[in-house]
């Protein structure tokens, strides 16, 4: 090679790499000076905006020296991060986080202890006005304080939407606007004994991927009722005491929310049509009267007298329930955590779906945590929303919010979320089939408000008074359809009367 | 030959005395005299306290109700003339004898609570070294004469803190600390329960006060509403025990610090006492339903394992109130258990108790 070619090909190195060196130089100069840029369509933390016609500016700053302060109510979970370091105290990090965003706010956590009904407080509030900035909790039409809830539609752009699950998203969706920014999910299951199960010949794996009947269960249960024979007898005869034999099912009769799954098993919307018009499915009802006069047949469910709802967890731990519920987190949790910390014990639990009617896909109604956000009674209202939604999303995305879900056993409410809430909480396969199979076909929720109130007044104030009746026993099928339609006729009335 | 007197231990902090009666018609006439002389003697001297039901423990005062002063008689602090019977005198006050006259230098045994030969023979020598008859009996006016020398008060008095006050025993160190809103006050020694005989562990409220109860109780009496037994913090006239565990369950304070104290608690003031051994103290079975207005150390248990899972039961007090109730009807809500408020088959399971 000559020198020539030899000096011209090291001088367009020397300029290629020069060249490089100031385009990436370029390239960190603009990086910076877009972050300090207001934000233009995008927030870092996945809230997409639109800024025009809106009436929360997104994009601004606080301004020179004004100091926010925004006040956040949530339970007090009863988990703690570490022998030292409570629920409480972790979640410093995320006041830590927002005040290096926004050096004039501050965030002032006040977390309620469980035995604090807070449901029922914030209800107080609503009548004092004394509102949150933001409340996190189950979410339900009743917490919206009128003119003082504000709709998280103004901060998700309508061709954008954070990655929300969708039955999460149904769930605080009402007329449609969204009313809370959702957090997480909770499914409710049965804790079914694997062992026992097992050796009735049960397919665990096949009910986890396609669910179970009506028939499916009771047939098991009746097998289960079998292999105790005659201690069950006995125990019968006896008035359920000092009994005992091998129940399918060991129900927690207190809970309101077992007559709806029921409901839900059968057919998913029962009460009101999906046009907002009432309805009663009456053919759905008299299948799930016929349901539970099966369960009372051949021993599948203790007899009232027993009471065995108070003695649940010492017949399942003892091997003589087949299934217990409803199986909310809490009751998941404990049977977590007994497993593990005896592993090798003779009772092996397990998750498991409701059984369904047969002719219905599966769905159960689940229950979302949400953060609501209130309208403060100040001039810089706007503001302060628009703090707290950025305030609001954080707290979903955090890494202790992810920790304590993982503790708490619910389903993050954001999908890209899941991803690292997967590594925390390190569900078995068959934790995650149950999640699988219970998300797949979801109960939703009527549309509107007026149906939703519809709704729960049906369920809580006609059918499941009716349902509890019939299952004690007290009244017979005839009976159950006359009293549910008499209230339904109190009751309900269409959703577009303006009266109402 | 059996005694005629001999000491029950029925549970902490309660020690009732019954008399029982021989054979008489086993034995001749000077083993009958001399069985008669043996029940009739201690008889004479510990009068009304050998009559039966004298063994109960005090009623326990109303809470909060202003009570007329009842230090816990034999509940929690024993003085009696001490002297060589048979069998042997046992109790926590033989136990602070043998242990001021080791301090004397006087007793070279073991502290083991047994009035022997060996405690005799050194307190005749301490009664021989005081001009007293040296008769090795162990009476009131001895036992001042014991104290002789030893501080009664250790520090300088201060004023009345100004914040809230509430009080922390520690167990390990010895010590009672005097807090004023959250800040550390003053620190007093302390002597607590002996190991068959411990202080309470928990955190319990003053339930009453009383002035100059006297002998073992010193000048000062602050009781504590521990629902199983009288305990509480008292002064002493055995000031050398401080320091110690040397008590029969109750707090000894020196009679001058006790009087400081006195002065800046009053009755809910908060008590918490704790120490390394706490967790061991606490485990109790629990084999009964618990319901409000229960009482006990089953109850305590349950309330420090509630606070183990999360749940704020109050203090650990052994008194099932209304905030232990909100906290169990918190639990059955949060694992979908039937609410009842109380403490069953159910909530044993989920406290790991089952």
């Amino acid at each position: 090679m000559s020198r020539f070619l030899i000096s011209r090909i090291l001088k367009w190195l020397a300029f290629a790499v020069l060249g490089a060196t100031m385009l990436t130089g370029l390239a960190l100069v603009a990086l910076e000076v877009s972050r300090s840029l207001p934000p233009h369509r995008y927030h870092p933390l996945g809230i997409y905006y639109e800024a025009i016609g809106l009436p929360v500016h997104p994009f601004l700053p606080v301004e020179g020296d004004r100091q926010v302060s925004l006040e956040v109510w949530s339970a007090d979970w009863p988990v703690r991060r570490s022998q030292e370091l409570s629920y409480a105290e972790s979640i410093r990090n995320i006041v830590y986080e927002l005040q290096r965003a926004y050096p004039g706010v501050s965030m002032k956590y006040r977390l309620f202890p469980l035995e604090e009904d807070l449901p029922s407080r914030v209800l107080e509030s609503i009548k004092t006005s004394e509102l949150p900035d933001i409340y996190i909790g189950p979410f339900t039409p009743d917490l919206l304080a009128g003119q003082r809830s504000i709709a998280l539609t103004a901060f998700w752009g309508r061709n954008a939407r954070p990655t929300c699950d969708t039955i999460a998203l149904a769930y605080v969706t009402m007329d449609r606007d969204v009313w809370a920014w959702p957090i997480w999910i909770e499914i409710p299951g049965l804790v079914g004994n694997k062992t026992l199960l097992g050796k009735l010949g049960a397919d665990i794996a096949g009910i986890l991927t396609a669910g179970w009947t009506w028939e499916e269960f009771i047939q098991l249960a009746r097998k289960a009722s079998a292999m105790s024979g005659a201690a069950a007898a006995r125990g019968q005869e006896n008035g359920g005491r000092g009994s005992d034999g091998i129940y399918g099912l060991v129900i927690n009769e207190g809970d309101p929310t077992w007559f709806e799954y029921l409901l839900s098993a059968r057919s998913p919307a029962m009460l009101v049509k999906g046009d907002g018009t009432p309805g009663l499915d009456r053919q759905g009802l008299l299948d799930v009267a016929g349901f539970l006069e099966e369960l009372r047949k051949d021993h599948i469910v203790p007899p009232p007298e027993m009471r065995a709802s108070h003695r649940m967890l010492e017949l399942f731990w003892q091997g003589k329930a087949m299934t217990i519920g409803p199986a909310w987190p809490g009751l998941v949790r404990h049977a977590r955590e007994r497993s593990i910390k005896s592993p090798s014990g003779p009772v092996r639990p397990v998750l498991l779906p409701f059984p369904r009617h047969p002719a219905s896909p599966y769905s159960v109604p689940v229950r979302v945590y949400a953060g609501y956000i209130y309208r403060q009674l100040a001039d810089d209202w706007r503001e302060r929303a628009r703090l707290a939604a950025d305030a609001l999303a954080r707290i979903a995305h955090d890494a202790n919010t992810i920790w304590l879900m993982a503790r708490l056993g619910v389903v993050p409410a954001d999908l890209g979320e899941r991803y690292y809430w997967q590594d925390e909480a390190r569900l078995s396969y068959e934790e995650n089939a149950f999640i699988a199979y219970s998300t797949r076909v979801p109960a939703t929720p009527a549309a509107t408000r007026c149906q939703r109130e519809l709704y729960n007044k049906m369920l809580a104030g006609v059918i499941t008074p009716a349902l509890r009746e019939f299952w004690d026993g007290r009244i017979s099928r005839e009976q159950l359809m006359e009293m549910i339609e008499r209230g339904a006729r109190d009751l309900l009335y269409p959703c577009d009367n303006a009266s109402h | 030959m059996r005694s005629c007197l001999r000491l029950i231990r029925r549970g902490p902090g309660v020690t009732p005395y019954r008399l029982h009666r021989l054979w008489p018609w086993r034995f001749t006439g000077p083993v009958i005299c001399l069985i008669s002389l043996t029940v009739l003697g201690p008889a004479a001297v510990l009068g009304p306290m050998a009559a039966p039901g004298a063994m109960a423990a005090p009623a326990r005062p109303a809470r909060g109700a202003p009570t007329q002063f009842k230090p816990c008689p034999f509940g929690c602090e024993m003085e009696r003339p001490l002297f060589v019977t048979a069998p042997l005198m046992r109790g926590s006050d033989v136990a602070d004898v043998q242990l001021r006259l080791r301090q004397l230098g006087f007793y070279r045994g073991e502290i083991d609570g047994i009035y022997g030969p060996s405690t005799k023979n050194a307190v005749a020598a301490f009664q021989r070294c005081v001009d007293v008859v040296a008769d090795g009996m162990v009476t009131g006016p001895l036992w001042d004469l014991l104290a002789i020398g030893v501080a009664t008060s250790s520090g300088t008095p201060l004023p009345r803190p100004p914040g809230k006050v509430w009080l922390e025993v520690n167990m390990d160190k010895l010590t009672l600390t005097v807090f004023s809103d959250e800040e550390p006050y003053k620190t007093y020694p302390v002597a607590i329960g002996k190991w068959d005989t411990p202080t309470q562990v928990g955190e319990f409220a003053v339930i009453d006060k009383g002035y100059n109860p006297g002998g073992p109780f010193g000048t000062r009496w602050i009781g504590l509403n521990v629902p199983w037994g009288a305990y509480g913090i008292h002064g002493t006239n055995r000031p050398w025990s401080i320091g110690y565990p040397a008590s029969a369950g109750c707090i000894r304070m020196l009679n001058q610090d006790v009087e400081e104290l006195f002065e800046w608690v009053e009755v809910g003031t908060r008590v918490v006492i704790t120490g390394s051994e706490a967790e061991y103290q606490l485990v109790v079975p629990v084999e009964r339903r618990l319901k409000p207005g229960t009482t006990g150390q089953d109850v305590r248990y349950v309330q420090y394992c509630l606070r183990q899972l999360g749940f704020d039961t109050g203090p650990l007090d052994g008194w099932f109130g209304e905030r232990m109730k909100k906290a169990v009807i918190a639990l059955q809500k949060y694992y979908n258990l039937p609410v009842t408020g109380e403490v069953g088959t159910n909530e044993l399971y989920v406290l790991g108790l089952r």
